[in-house]
């Protein structure tokens, strides 16, 4: 099994123009029509592309034909993971001939050890009288809660971005439909 | 340790120093995928399905995961549980019921009522550190669990 670079950087193309996880593994699988083993392409391609370190929930008898939204899920599990690895994949010398803005431009996300420890060292003013007072359990499920929120702060920016990306690109096939069907 | 069930087939093509793969040679359906970096250990294992069960044990597909990148490579052995799909939930469901009970801590929840904490805690790795719990407050219905097993 080998992965072709060709296809990395065409996955990354595509999710910069809002693919989503599943779109992306079916483009792998299309890539790639003689291999048997799509789990381990998939992976291999998340890795090698966006520095996923594991894509869960995929079963190794899937075909990824028709898939409708049983793999919504990935989105929830990847969409912020890929976003947190971009520096490591998205280099404007790997992709010369790339769209030069996407959705991703203004987005954020941190790595959830990351977030815990930035909430930890932040420290809580409307707590400073009662802080110290707490035990490190009950001050650390307080860092973890925040940690959390902010994660799905960020998760809701990148889901707003990728649904308005999506949305004009719904537009722009509308424009182009309705001037055909004029036409 | 006891001898590796012959049925445990390493996929070759996928076990490098920071994957491994391996699967039920008898139904493929069944198997192992885990990665290790930065000394952080993540992994998938399925060993039962609604209508089948594998002929390996989830132990064995564990184990055979740790001798491949060993014990002294491994920091954290993560444990990442959701209810996106039912059919991969025991970790989650154990973990909900045993947080049910509300004088059970969560730390002692994920160790010992989780398949993947008594795997963790038989190896020594004992503290359990919660990365992501959601929703933040649902003991005995959580959606999502991340946590860290360390020693």
């Amino acid at each position: 099994m080998a992965i072709q670079h060709c296809v990395v950087d065409e996955l990354r193309l595509l999710f910069k123009k809002g693919a989503t996880p599943s779109r992306l593994i079916q483009h792998i699988v299309s890539s790639h029509p003689d291999e048997k083993d799509h789990y381990g392409l998939i992976q291999e391609y998340f890795r090698e592309g966006f520095g996923v370190q594991i894509v869960r929930g995929l079963s190794p008898a899937e075909h990824y034909d028709d898939i409708g939204l049983r793999f919504a899920y990935l989105n929830e599990d990847l969409l912020h993971e890929i976003i947190q690895q971009r520096a490591a994949w998205d280099q404007p010398a790997q992709l010369a001939d790339a769209v030069s803005t996407s959705w991703l431009d203004t987005l954020s996300a941190k790595a959830a050890s990351s977030r815990i420890q930035e909430a930890g060292t932040a420290g809580f003013s409307e707590l400073s009288e009662s802080w110290d007072h707490l035990n490190q359990r009950e001050q650390s499920a307080i860092i973890r809660t925040i940690a959390g929120f902010n994660g799905r702060t960020e998760m809701v920016h990148i889901l707003a971005r990728l649904v308005e990306q999506l949305q004009q690109q719904i537009v722009h096939l509308e424009a182009v439909e309705s001037h055909s069907s004029c036409g | 340790m006891s001898a590796p069930n012959p049925n445990l087939a390493v996929v070759q093509a996928q076990t490098t120093a920071t994957t491994f793969r391996a699967e039920d040679a008898t139904d493929s359906d069944f198997f192992i995928f885990g990665t290790l970096g930065s000394g952080v250990l993540k992994f998938e294992v399925v060993r039962k399905l609604p209508s089948k069960i594998s002929t390996i044990i989830g132990q064995e597909f564990f184990d055979a995961m740790v001798a491949h990148f060993g014990l002294k490579n491994i920091k954290i052995i993560e444990g990442s549980w959701d209810s996106t799909n039912p059919q991969r939930a025991d970790n989650l469901t154990r973990f909900n019921q045993a947080t049910a009970n509300p004088k059970i801590p969560l730390d002692v929840a994920a160790i010992i009522a989780t398949r993947t904490g008594q795997w963790a805690d038989a190896l020594g790795y004992n503290k359990a550190t919660f990365v992501d719990l959601d929703p933040p407050n649902a003991r005995g219905a959580f959606t999502k669990v991340i946590v860290h097993f360390s020693m």
